[in-house]
């Protein structure tokens, strides 16, 4: 995580305004990277995110699991063993049609959860640092990555422009007194105003 | 009637203080002595389960003729429980009821602990516990499977992928809650636990955008899941030839029979966990009454099913079923069981109609409790009254409870109330950030400046 490429973070208290920073951010051309404490309904829209992908695989496996439970059912009611139960046909796919039903849905609903882990890239990680501790609680984050031609003086420039209430400086030599400050080893107390306790660092830039 | 999103105005940080409060300090006495008197109990159920092991089935009280005892009335008792969590966390979810938010985390863990306490009763009940994965179809020397055409196996497969969908559909909900508790945690050792449970959760626009996709995805399989698992165990009960079960009705009694009964025992948790952990603000008096309603609206379908059934008796002319219905359960030696369900089921939640009552707390948690013994006695009435005395007179019998199965149903209590108490301590009982979305739609700059 040391060699993290350079960005600025623009931290926000107010929903509406970080909407808008975001709206902009990616009006002037930046790469707007945006964090949000719970979710925002309309950002997607706003940064232009896809809708998730993830129905149609979830939907496929159901029905796959749907036929792999069919043909379980198949294979040892009529294949092989078949045992006449109550003068039934071997293959009596009606009363097939529940534990075929259960092992799509079951089938469905691990693939949607391994699909959630992967595409929110979760993993467990027994020392997660954010930002700042509040990115989590009620501080809304608009991470900007400085690219070619660009300085992070420009970014927080236009940052604050933007009406953020506070800035950090990452990864390259920020301005004075803004990051660069070498993590602590433990503390972790709420500070009042957020982005102030610049000792929290990585978990921004892991992709 | 106020909704939550009509609260005064509420910061996110004194949301989040509010609500993870209780994870970082000691809790008060009332949960020691809960937990302890929880514990003592879950002890009963274990050494039962240890004596039963040792003995054998012959412990309890189920015999011939009534082979389906205290084991199964108390297993679909508390899938029943289950069953209600899951309807306000999917169902009322497709529904876009927004109030279910402030009580959805706390009902669904009852569901997920409820669901394990029931797991484990059909593993008691098939008499050599060791053995139970002869229940699942595996490869096997014998060539043996399980029998696909009978409603014991689809229970079986019902149970497992409702019981796994559940548990993961919770955790997914818990990781951005996770997330907020890790980032406040003081001690090292807590920050450590939560930030592995937190998967590294950073709250990025896009990992919202695919979470809230699978959240709703997990309501739409969890909802044909839990309809179906309770109808599978319905139909379990009406293809047996006893009168007394071979109604069509079953499917949707059993389920409207478990929303109410579940939402009892919703409403006797969230009552008294709101005071213990301050959350009256979040939880309101509003939730509480809205799932009265809930359990009014089910409890006279259960009402109207009970007269149906009676009605079904007396007009097929069968004197057995006629005798089952008219002459033995309301006359016969566990007519005390018989009418304590119509009392509990019928005549007491009727005063649900009344306003004041539903939002007298004292009142509503009398009559969930009163529900909640009512549904453990109309399953017994359902399962254990009807093979008693099926359709074969010279096979009519008896049965009474014996030691160890009072040890298995106050046990089942026991680890039920361990559990739950255990779970309002390490994870955050309302669902943190699906409640900002919903309470702080608005600029809450302002506020926060006043905060500090």
């Amino acid at each position: 995580m040391a060699d993290a490429a350079p960005f600025v973070a623009g931290f926000y208290l107010d929903q509406e305004r970080f909407v808008s920073a975001c709206a902009a951010a990616r009006k002037a051309g930046h790469q707007p990277i945006a964090f949000t404490p719970w979710p925002v309904h309309g950002l997607e829209h706003v940064l232009g995110i896809k809708r998730s992908f993830i129905g149609r695989p979830v939907l496929a496996i159901i029905l796959i699991g749907f036929a792999i439970g069919m043909h379980m059912e198949w294979f040892t009611m009529a294949q092989d063993w078949p045992l006449n139960v109550g003068g039934k046909p071997y293959f009596a796919w009606p009363t097939f049609l529940v534990v075929a039903l259960e092992t799509g849905l079951l089938f469905g609903a691990l693939t949607n959860f391994a699909l959630a882990f992967h595409t929110c890239k979760l993993m467990p990680d027994p020392d997660t640092r954010l930002l700042n501790d509040r990115m989590t609680d009620d501080t809304f984050t608009l991470v900007l990555p400085v690219r070619a031609g660009e300085t992070a003086e420009s970014l927080s420039a236009w940052l604050r422009a933007n009406r953020c209430e506070d800035i950090d400086v990452r990864g390259a030599g920020g301005p004075a007194g803004a990051a660069a400050v070498p993590p602590a080893p433990s503390s972790t107390t709420t500070t009042g105003e957020p982005g102030t306790d610049a000792h929290r660092h990585e978990g921004v830039t892991h992709d | 009637m106020s909704a939550p999103h009509d609260l005064p105005p509420l910061t996110a940080k004194q949301l989040t203080d509010d609500v993870t409060a209780p994870l970082f300090k000691l809790p008060n006495l009332i949960w020691f002595h809960g937990f302890g008197l929880a514990q003592m109990l879950a002890v009963l159920l274990f050494v039962a389960i240890g004596c039963y092991c040792v003995e054998g089935y012959g412990i309890f009280g189920t015999n011939q003729p009534v082979n389906w005892g205290n084991d199964i009335t108390t297993y679909i008792f508390w899938i029943g429980i289950a069953v209600a969590g899951t309807l306000v966390s999917a169902i009322l979810f497709l529904f876009r009821q927004k109030w279910r938010t402030a009580i959805n985390r706390s009902t669904e863990g009852m569901t997920v602990m409820a669901i394990q306490i029931a797991g484990l009763f059909p593993l008691i009940h098939t008499g050599r516990p060791w053995v139970d994965f002869w229940l699942l179809p595996y490869a096997n020397d014998r060539h043996l499977w399980p029998n696909f055409k009978s409603p014991i196996v689809w229970d079986v497969f019902a149970l497992t992928a409702y019981a796994l969908c559940s548990i993961i559909f919770w955790y997914l909900g818990l990781v951005p809650d996770f997330a907020t508790v890790r980032d406040r945690a003081t001690r090292p050792w807590q920050r450590r636990i939560y930030s592995v449970l937190a998967m590294g959760w950073r709250g990025r626009a896009e990992d919202w955008n695919h979470f809230e996709r699978a959240y709703a995805q997990f309501a739409w399989i969890s909802t044909p899941l839990v309809l179906g698992m309770h109808s599978t165990i319905a139909i379990l009960a009406a293809v047996g030839k006893v009168s007394g079960w071979h109604t069509t009705i079953f499917a949707p009694y059993f389920v409207s029979g478990a929303i109410f009964g579940g939402l009892a025992m919703a409403i006797v948790l969230l009552v008294p966990m709101r005071s213990m952990l301050k959350l009256e603000r979040y939880i309101t008096v509003d939730h509480l009454e809205r799932l009265a309603k809930v359990m009014l609206a089910t409890g006279l379908l259960v009402a109207y099913v009970y007269v149906m059934e009676f009605f079904a008796a007396w007009y097929t002319e069968s004197p057995y079923e006629k005798h089952q219905f008219l002459v033995f359960r309301p006359t016969g030696e566990w007519a005390w069981g018989f009418w304590t369900m119509m009392t509990c089921n019928v005549a007491i939640p009727q005063l649900l109609w009344f306003k004041a009552v539903r939002r007298n707390l004292v009142a509503l948690f009398v009559i969930a409790i009163a529900v909640n013994v009512g549904m453990w006695f109309e399953r017994f009435v359902i399962i254990a009254l009807s093979v008693m005395h099926d359709a074969l007179p010279s096979t009519w019998g008896h049965y009474a409870f014996t030691g160890f199965d009072w040890m298995i149903l106050a046990g089942s209590f026991g680890l039920f109330f361990t559990m739950i108490l255990v779970f309002v301590r390490v994870a955050p009982v309302v669902s943190i950030a699906e409640l900002k979305a919903l309470l702080l739609r608005r600029s809450h700059r302002k506020e926060e400046a006043d905060h500090g």
